[in-house]
């Protein structure tokens, strides 16, 4: 029984563990420690309420037991290094730590990621039977050269591959049970976790592609989550170029993805410098011109007053009308709406202030960077809107009329027309900057050398390509490069009149504006399909086009692969170009604008540099230089914090046992001629295709051995993923409630449905467990039954005696003793206390159970059989059946015997006042000692004590009936006590006189007093 | 002076188990009309609230005494007591009452 429970309690701390942690081999052990801290306290030193007078330090200490994964330990003592490539000392490093623990790899672009990853997945492959080993990257490009570097140069066999880019493909289930090296996108995996496709326990190996993206809840941070719930024992390699822009993004990136060490290098670090291409970075200065200076000090005058405005009021800084900063307008503006305590009129009179700085911050920043007709565009778009409103009455805002009808801006606007309308016209320096690059570049270098530059703005982009479109040069060809969005349109002002214009109301004036509405739509069809004639007959339509309504993937490859075949030359990229894309190998980078973000930085400057040297244009020009020092100045300090353990991290498994330390084998590894074909693809479609087919096994020589495993059973249902240890199926509340009942019922089940047909034995032991005075009644008993039955089931074994009696509830018994009596055959037989017995099943003699009894206390059987005869048998015994509560019978003779209503309360004082307690090692006052002497003598039953109390009992007896008359004494302090407590008690009682006789007659009594 | 000494020791004895005794009267008294009326309390219980009473009145005479011969006075009077009860002022306005209207 003890141990049983013992077991119990262990396996609920077991189930515990597992509820908490819900990991393989991971175990968390927290370790809190309490520090008291100094508390507030008042003058009379009690501690001021509602502190706390500690704080906590909690440790927690990480430990992994054994990997689940199966793993093959012929291959544990070494691992492998391939040499196909020369070795590079610092990627040698970066393996060997990340194949121990979870690693974040910040390299610069172009240093070999997909080795490191490459040459961990191999060692994974070998290492583990059946663990699976899942490459993820977020686009395409990615993986097919993650896959071209798998297979091409670390052999794994490419029938053990699997590439699952998209999610149309079928027998994804079968995919994920056969193959054991996947190359796929984060979504992907995070779907088939899902729905149970993938088990998340087959997981040894999860490398991730441009980690830096694992924030929010992107796919990455969700596949580790989900994972996390099954698995502990899985290795995480993380690769990126830029871990983060700050410390907290990275230290996300770690959380995130269980990281627990980051190697980071930089271009600057001295084992990656001698690898390095060569970069010539090239930063250039370039001033506004004369033209762009006007125009910004006519804008100035047109939005001083409002500034001045927006001064007064306090809700902008006061700067030069050519420094307001739209981001800072914006900014201040959200602040004001979401301010309840401005009154509405107030706020929105500021937030139109706000909004007017914004738009002339938009347009100056424009004009600095981007140049005339970029800001023209703008300017022109945000005139036309509102003064179309406000001439229509539907906008009052005095003060954006104050602005846009100054005077100036139709000067402004007049020589921007001018400049605009000539084609040839260059809106800004940098323009001019990258058409002499372009043309010195081009001049002197080989035919297939390439260029991008990178704008924020499409409008730019497509500016860039017009103005290296009107050099007219042959050799140079560029084409624009942008997202799938669709092209903001402009301001329709004529649409917004004709809209907003007062209608007729009659049906007329409906169906004549219904008409015009289609010739409108028509005549703009018309204009559309014109323009695009024209576009196309121009060299740089389809860039324009492209700007207008977006690019889709299929355009976007289309311009990619002609680029790679020389179509064209020079790239003008936003920023969809700046990762991710395979770009193949650039050899100028021209940054035509600069972010405040280290990463789109470094990513584009990532772009070049890759197989031979290369060169980057970094065009500046306002504040521009500055935000860029300043970004890459924040980027080092984020390498440095990182190098300097300023991140925490997580501890990860290590998989293999801790007593193993495989040693390095650096190999030359041979290529199958299948894997080989991959080194000689250069698109990443192509490889996609060709290793696609691979897995499918339609490569020529596998073919037919592939083909029927493609045939199995399909409509799987869905798999739930559980954590070790649970309880499947459903199971009812009153199961849960009832746990211990229905354990012991399943016992007793278990124990009726064994047979014992040899009788004998049984008896026997009955027997043997019977005392002997009531032995020969055992034996009558049986006897007559024995004789009635010809055949009877026993059901209960001499062991298990025991437990049914207790299993039994006492009424039954009696009330089966009862039917049995009443059968005739044993009406007189009297039955004491049960204390063993046997149930017995008699099949055709007797409806009811019978119990055989025995009394094993012959003076109480007695008893009972007096009792019996003098009530008169069944009778009573049926009443005193529904009489009996929790008492047994003899109990309640024994009550009847010994009490009397009268003795219904007893009160007995003997609290213990040292046990149980730590404050007893604390010295009382006297006082209280006393009393604790006192009990403490009472609680040991002292014969000094018992009897001076029947002394002080027999005195009182003796006042009560007045044989004693108290004397007094010369003590002056207990004559006063005495009077006092006579005044009380109501007594009279003369001090002053002795009474000797008292004595006599107190030794008298006590002489006479029996009791104690 | 030995005897002198036994003599006045014995005394106080005698005195000591006549001012229980009566203490105990009183005790068993006030518990019978304090209890409901078939309560029986065993004289073990009956002793242990003499001995507690008799060491709070011990305690409280001694407290008495140094009262009184803090103000310089051989006799304990009301003044002595209303200090002793200075922290249970019902009790106090109880006996103190009935003093002023008893005076």
């Amino acid at each position: 029984m003890q141990a049983g429970n013992n077991g119990g309690a262990k396996l609920k701390n077991d189930e515990f563990d597992n509820l908490y942690q819900k990991n393989i081999n991971r175990r968390e052990t927290e370790t809190v420690i309490r520090r008291s801290i100094p508390v507030q306290r008042d003058l009379t030193g009690k501690i001021l309420p509602n502190q706390v007078a500690y704080y906590e330090e909690i440790e927690r200490e990480v430990t992994f037991g054994a990997t689940h994964h199966i793993l093959d330990k012929d291959n544990f003592d070494s691992y492998i290094y391939p040499t196909n490539f020369e070795v590079r000392e610092y990627q040698f490093n970066i393996v060997q730590k990340s194949l121990y623990q979870n690693t974040l790899c910040a390299i610069p672009t172009g240093m070999g990621k997909t080795f490191i990853a490459s040459t961990v997945m191999l060692n994974f492959f070998r290492w583990s039977k059946n663990g699976k080993i899942i490459f993820t990257a977020p686009t395409r490009p990615l993986v097919a050269q993650q896959i071209k570097a798998c297979l091409g140069i670390t052999g794994i066999p490419h029938d053990q591959a699997a590439i699952l880019l998209d999610k149309s493909r079928k027998n994804r289930e079968d995919i994920w049970t056969q193959k054991r090296v996947f190359f796929t996108t984060p979504q992907v995996i995070e779907n088939d976790l899902k729905r149970g496709v993938l088990n998340p326990k087959d997981i040894i190996c999860l490398v991730f592609d441009e980690a830096h993206r694992a924030t929010g809840s992107y796919a990455y941070t969700n596949v580790v989550k989900f994972i996390d719930r099954f698995n502990s024992s899985y290795r995480i390699l993380a690769l990126t170029a830029t871990p983060g822009t700050d410390i907290a993004s990275v230290q996300e990136v770690v959380n995130n993805l269980n990281i627990s060490n980051i190697e980071i290098r930089t271009e600057e670090s001295m084992d990656i410098i001698r690898y390095m291409k060569k970069r010539y970075k090239e930063k250039i200065e370039i001033g506004l011109t004369t033209e762009i200076e006007m125009i910004i000090e006519q804008l100035g005058i047109a939005v001083k007053p409002v500034l001045q405005q927006a001064v007064e009021l306090g809700i902008y800084d006061e700067c030069h009308p050519s420094q307001i900063n739209s981001f800072v307008a914006m900014q201040k503006s959200q602040q004001i709406i979401a301010n309840p305590t401005i009154a509405e009129g107030i706020k929105w009179r500021n937030f139109f202030i706000l909004q007017l700085l914004n738009h002339v911050g938009q347009m100056l920043k424009r004009i600095k960077i981007y140049g005339i007709r970029s800001f023209y565009g703008y300017f022109r778009n945000k005139f036309s809107e509102f003064t179309t409103k406000y001439n229509m009455g539907k906008s009052t805002n005095k003060i954006a009329a104050s602005f846009y009808y100054h005077p100036i801006l139709k000067i402004l606007m007049k020589n921007c027309d001018v400049y605009t309308s000539n084609s040839s016209f260059i809106g800004h320096d940098k323009l001019q900057k990258i058409i002499n690059e372009l043309s010195d570049f081009f001049l002197n270098s080989r035919l297939d050398s390439r260029v991008i530059i990178f704008t924020e703005l499409r409008e730019s982009a497509l500016e860039i390509v017009k103005t290296i479109d009107n050099m007219g040069s042959s050799s140079i060809r560029p084409h624009i490069f942008i997202g799938q969005a669709r092209g903001k349109e402009n301001f329709d002002d004529e649409g917004f009149i004709r809209k907003n214009k007062p209608k007729g109301r009659k049906k007329a004036d409906r169906l004549k504006r219904l008409e015009e509405d289609k010739q409108k739509q028509l005549s703009k069809a018309k204009q559309k399909e014109q323009e695009k004639v024209e576009r196309s007959s121009r060299r740089t339509g389809s860039s324009e086009e492209a700007q207008i309504s977006g690019m889709n993937q299929k355009q976007q490859k289309e311009v990619i692969s002609k680029f790679k075949n020389g179509d064209y030359n020079v790239l003008v990229c936003t920023s969809i170009g700046e990762e991710g894309l395979d770009i193949g190998e650039v050899d100028m980078i021209i940054c035509f604008d600069t972010t405040g973000s280290p990463i789109k930085n470094i990513q584009r400057m990532g772009r070049t540099g890759r197989k031979r040297d290369g060169k980057i244009l970094l065009l500046f020009s306002g504040n521009e230089s500055r935000k860029f020092e300043k970004a890459m100045e924040d980027y080092y300090d984020l390498q440095r914090l990182i190098g300097q353990n300023f991140v925490e991290y997580k501890k990860s498994d290590r998989i293999l046992p801790s007593n193993i330390t495989p040693e390095c084998r650096k190999e030359f590894i041979h290529i199958s001629a299948e894997n080989n074909e991959l080194n000689n693809m250069e698109d990443s479609d192509e490889v996609i295709r060709y290793a696609t087919q691979c897995m499918l096994g339609k490569v020529p020589k596998s073919k037919k051995s592939k083909a029927k495993a493609a045939k199995e059973p399909k409509g799987k249902s869905k798999t739930f993923f559980m954590p070790d240890n649970v309880e499947t199926g459903i199971v009812s509340a009153i199961a849960l409630v009832n746990k211990k009942k229905s354990n012991s019922n399943e016992s007793e089940t278990v124990i009726k449905t064994e047979c014992f047909p040899n009788l004998d034995d049984i008896e026997k032991d009955m027997l043997a467990s019977l005392s002997s005075p009531v032995k020969p009644e055992v034996d009558d008993y049986k006897d007559g039954t024995f004789q009635k039955t010809d055949r009877f089931e026993e059901k209960i074994t001499g062991s298990n005696l025991k437990d049914m009696l207790m299993s039994f509830s006492k009424r039954d018994e009696e009330s089966k003793v009862t039917s049995f009596s009443s059968d005739g055959n044993y009406v007189n037989e009297p039955f004491g206390n049960i204390s063993l017995g046997e149930k017995l099943d008699i099949n055709d003699d007797f409806a009811s159970t019978p119990i055989v009894k025995a009394d094993m206390n012959i003076g109480q059987y007695d008893r009972s059989l007096i009792e019996n005869n003098s009530r008169g048998g069944v009778l009573f015994k049926n009443a005193f059946e529904k009489e009996e509560g929790l008492l047994k019978k003899s109990e309640k003779v024994y009550f009847r015997d010994h009490y009397s209503i009268d003795n219904t309360v007893v009160i007995e004082p003997i609290p213990n006042f040292k046990r149980y307690n730590k404050s007893c090692l604390i010295n009382h006052n006297p006082q209280v000692e006393n009393i604790l002497n006192l009990f403490k003598g009472i609680n040991e039953n002292k014969t000094q004590i018992t009897i001076e109390m029947n002394r002080s009992r027999c005195i009182a007896r003796g006042i009560e009936k007045g044989s004693i008359q108290l004397t007094g004494s010369d003590f002056s302090l207990a004559n006063v006590m005495v009077a006092q407590k006579n005044n009380e008690a109501d007594i009279v009682w003369d001090t002053s006189k002795t009474n000797k006789n008292s004595h006599e007659n107190l030794n008298e009594l006590l002489d006479s007093d029996s009791d104690f | 002076m030995a005897s002198e000494e036994d003599r006045s020791k014995i005394e106080r004895d005698r005195l000591l188990a006549q001012l229980k005794g009566k203490l105990w009267y009183c005790i068993e008294r006030q518990v019978n009309e304090e209890t409901p009326f078939d309560t029986v309390c065993s004289a073990k219980f009956i002793n242990a609230l003499v001995e507690l009473c008799y060491i709070q009145l011990v305690e409280m005479g001694k407290d008495l005494e140094m009262f009184s011969r803090h103000a310089n006075r051989d006799v304990i009077n009301n003044d002595d007591l209303k200090l002793l009860l200075r922290k249970v002022p019902q009790l106090q306005q109880l006996i103190f009452n009935d003093d002023s209207s008893t005076d």
